[in-house]
């Protein structure tokens, strides 16, 4: 268990590295110069704010994806595809799923919502990340993805905080990843 | 039914059940469908806290049936920009619009004023640059100028237990 954390954490730690180094111009000018040979292609600036963050989180669910060799069977293993931003307890090795809530805890009805990479039909699929509630910690199965996640102030965008809001108490007990839609 | 019969409004076609290679997906049967364009925008900057209805908890504002009454002032047309996750969300101006306009048509069509005029980029992004020091502040100045106007029924119509 503590050499699946340490293969975790040196995951983690290197999407951080790779989500800090790479800048949005940088990455607009290496894409351009990629498409049109030496010349860089001009970018709109009213699209680049809107097509970095999507880019940027795009590239972070293909980067997990590939590192931890993601999979579409089991939803008890922390590389299954769509845990790429769930950060904490895995519902299913909790009484749950990998979308429903063990007995005695409740869904949140808010969430956030990332998106992550199915490495079978190579399509992105947006997931809501829903904590389950009410119910004293799980501490089974931790996972740490931090794909497409952004800083605690942008806290909609962010899976360190506890996502019980509207749930029956703030108590967090494990979290759980539902397909919303194929983008 | 096949896929080529459901169609959306916009003409979408709909994916058969278990179209998603995913275990999970196969068992329960589970339908996953396309979200484009303003929807999308709309799944990845809002939809978690507001609802894919539009409403949600108490603590966040609901949207449907009450977020188009805000259009009946320019006060109220503006503030919807300047609500901060609006104004401060990761699209451009022309996304953002197009999401706003959106947002009322799909939630709260009937509370839009018979003359209402969707946003535009431009407005959008002249109304975004703008920080009010108090949102909240601003909030009941608009739900009062509503009231006072007719706009709206009563206060509590636009009330919400986060204010």
């Amino acid at each position: 268990m503590s050499k699946k954390r340490g293969f975790d954490s040196f995951f983690e730690r290197m999407s951080r590295r790779t989500a800090q180094k790479v800048s949005r111009r940088n990455f607009l000018a290496t894409l351009g110069a990629t498409l049109a040979g030496a010349t860089v292609l001009p970018v709109l600036p009213v699209n680049r704010r809107a097509q970095a963050a999507e880019d940027t989180a795009l590239q972070a669910a293909k980067e997990w994806a590939a590192a931890v060799q993601a999979q579409t069977k089991d939803e008890r293993a922390c590389n299954y595809w769509r845990y790429c931003s769930s950060d904490g307890y895995l519902c299913s090795c909790c009484g749950g799923g990998a979308a429903t809530c063990p007995p005695g805890a409740t869904p949140s009805p808010t969430s956030w919502i990332g998106s992550c990479l199915n490495p079978d039909d190579g399509k992105t699929y947006l997931i809501a990340y829903r904590d389950c509630c009410g119910k004293d910690t799980c501490a089974r199965c931790v996972c740490l993805g931090t794909a497409g996640e952004m800083p605690v102030y942008r806290p909609q965008l962010n899976n360190d905080i506890v996502w019980c809001f509207g749930a029956s108490s703030m108590v967090y007990h494990c979290s759980s990843a539902a397909i919303v839609g194929e983008v | 039914m096949s896929s080529a019969t459901l169609a959306d409004s916009a003409g979408a076609q709909f994916p058969t059940p278990g179209a998603v290679p995913d275990v999970l997906v196969r068992q329960h049967n589970t339908v996953v469908y396309r979200i484009d364009g303003a929807a999308q925008d709309y799944s990845r900057n809002c939809q978690g806290c507001h609802g894919h209805l539009g409403y949600s908890v108490e603590e966040i504002p609901v949207l449907k049936d009450r977020v188009g009454y805000f259009t009946r002032t320019p006060a109220g047309r503006a503030y919807l920009v300047r609500v901060p996750n609006v104004a401060q969300a990761h699209l451009s101006d022309e996304r953002l619009a197009r999401l706003l306009n959106w947002m009322l048509a799909t939630y709260s069509p009937a509370q839009l004023p018979r003359d209402f005029v969707p946003y535009t980029a431009e407005e959008v992004n002249r109304l975004r640059r703008e920080h009010p020091p108090s949102v909240v502040q601003l909030r009941k100045q608009v739900v009062e100028e509503l009231l006072a106007r007719g706009a709206i029924p009563d206060a509590a119509v636009l009330s919400f237990a986060g204010e």
